[in-house]
């Protein structure tokens, strides 16, 4: 079910005040709003505070604490300082791409959310070809990132620009064979069924836990992910798009004011999405150990309005918001312990040793699902057991 | 199933005209002062010499193509291997058929990849791997 449909649930409320219901695309239109508006924006905002906070915990700094309690309201205020910032173009900038830019790097990074399961009931849109649609919205990011550099006519920009392409563009591979394996085992690509066949098996459930556990194989594939997905999103150890002590700000150099802090904003989005799709596919999304949320049932309801859903889904999106949160963290802790890659490093690590490991991974995956007709490592432990 | 499209849609043209949006809004709220400095391209203060269009490094243009190559091939295999379960199911001979034809292709892929290994082609600086194989060479020579 998606977010919209269960949007629509306010309909009934509608239809019984004013005799008639609202068209399903009001309900489409406000579910982009309250995934992108009230989740991505604000997160991706509060991720430009959380980085500084805890940057400045690895180095025994205080960090942002002026804004607010405890600083928390610093990107709010970062907000509106670019906000009113003057826009300024270079007089030379191709200004039609120039604009364009940012509005196809915000198109990818958030238009992917879509695509996002953030419980049973609540995804954005519940696309037969969902993983697909995010990775194939997800690309578009480094066009954003090309079309932008090359458009300011700046060197630096257009260095940073060329090294974002050919990095994203060839991390897009491990990334897409890792990905490749995860459908190999679920035999999908809707979102919803792919996490919904990782809850906790039981006997004669679909379930066979998290795709993390699933073989061996998904263990060093996961990492494959999260390797490729931290270059996509041009963060340390792979930030060289934007290498600040070698080319100012690299391909946004020219961008000044709220334009820079779209692309700051949709660069937090994309590391936000890819964690919300890693735990999608590989950490088993809202599902929890040895539990299935779904089998919570309260009996609560208000006239014919079943609230179950409602608050299944709540727990859903905690347990899932928590997973992403980790992974974010995570994101954020490489950033202080990694050093900077040297372009030469960072292409020999995809092609030489990510693309062959994740091609002999997939081939490992496959095996193993024939082999063991698509049982899980639980599964096979829990049958010998005898278990279920 | 189109609902669901339309779904996706709203979540893109939201998120498309979103920038668009936010800077027209700021047009009321935000000064706007150019002047000839401000407007120059900035390269640290200097004054720019030339224009950034010039003639580019051909490595990025060569991971282009191989890219390519990799990415049809990846999303090609996307609908054969998402069939992988269903064929295990089914039995008999669909299954050794689905393998044989997606790690066939697979393979094929992979012959490339060692192929542009040994040509050198996914080297990303060329010179260096060039003069390190002539150090080899010379190697080989002094210790016949």
């Amino acid at each position: 079910m998606s977010l919209a449909e269960f949007l629509s649930g306010i309909n009934y409320f509608i239809a019984h005040l004013f005799g008639t219901g609202l068209p399903m695309a009001v309900f489409s239109i406000l579910s982009a709003v309250i995934v992108l508006l009230l989740f991505a924006m604000p997160v991706g905002g509060f991720c430009t505070y959380l980085e500084r906070k805890v940057a400045a915990d690895f180095q025994e700094r205080i960090g942002p604490n002026r804004v607010g309690p405890l600083g928390l309201l610093q990107f709010f205020s970062d907000g509106i300082k670019m906000f009113l910032k003057e826009d300024s173009i270079s007089k030379n900038a191709d200004r039609w791409i120039y604009n364009f830019a940012p509005s196809l790097v915000m198109a990818g990074s958030f238009g992917a959310f879509a695509a996002v399961p953030f419980s049973a009931y609540m995804i954005g849109a519940d696309l037969d070809i969902g993983i697909f649609y995010a990775m194939a919205l997800g690309s578009l990011v480094s066009l954003g990132v090309l079309l932008g550099a090359w458009s300011s006519d700046n060197k630096w920009s257009l260095i940073g620009g060329m090294r974002g392409a050919a990095q994203i563009v060839s991390y897009e591979i491990p990334l897409g064979i890792a990905v490749l394996s995860v459908i190999t085992i679920c035999g999908s690509m809707n979102m919803h069924t792919l996490v919904a066949q990782q809850a906790w098996p039981t006997a004669g459930g679909e379930g066979h836990f998290w795709n993390v556990f699933h073989n061996p194989f998904m263990i060093i594939n996961f990492f494959i992910y999260f390797t490729a997905a931290l270059a996509e999103c041009n963060r340390t150890p792979f930030d060289l798009p934007e290498a600040e002590s070698e080319l100012v700000s690299g391909f946004n150099t020219e961008f000044s004011g709220m334009r820079f802090g779209l692309y700051a904003l949709s660069e937090f989005a994309d590391v936000i999405l890819f964690a919300c799709i890693a735990t999608a596919i590989f950490l088993g999304g809202w599902h929890v150990p040895f539990f299935n949320l779904q089998s919570i049932n309260l009996g609560l309801s208000i006239g014919e309005l079943d609230l179950s859903p409602l608050i299944q889904s709540v727990l859903m999106i905690g347990v899932f918001l928590f997973k992403v949160s980790v992974l974010v963290f995570v994101v954020m802790w490489l950033r202080w312990t990694l050093p900077r890659l040297r372009v030469d490093q960072l292409m020999n690590l995809c092609w030489k040793y990510l693309i062959p490991i994740s091609f002999f991974n997939l081939i490992g995956v496959a095996i193993w699902t024939w082999a063991f007709s698509g049982r899980s490592m639980l599964q096979l432990l829990g049958q010998l057991l005898g278990v279920y | 199933m189109l609902q669901e499209f339309g779904n996706a849609l709203s979540f893109v043209l939201l998120a498309a005209i979103l920038p668009p949006l936010i800077l027209f809004i700021g047009k009321f709220f935000r000064p706007s002062f150019p002047h000839e400095g401000k407007l120059t391209t900035y390269e640290c203060g200097e004054l720019p010499v030339g224009s950034a269009y010039v003639m580019f490094n051909n490595r990025f243009y060569l991971v282009a193509i191989v890219f390519l190559v990799f990415d049809v091939e990846v999303a090609l295999l996307f609908p054969v291997l998402m069939l992988f379960r269903e064929a295990i199911e089914i039995g008999g001979p669909a299954i050794s058929q689905v393998f044989a034809l997606s790690f066939a292709f697979l393979g094929v892929l992979f012959v490339g990849l060692v192929y542009e290994w040994k040509t050198g082609d996914i080297d990303w600086v060329r010179d260096a791997v060039d003069r390190r194989e002539h150090l080899e060479t010379l190697e080989k020579g002094s210790s016949k």
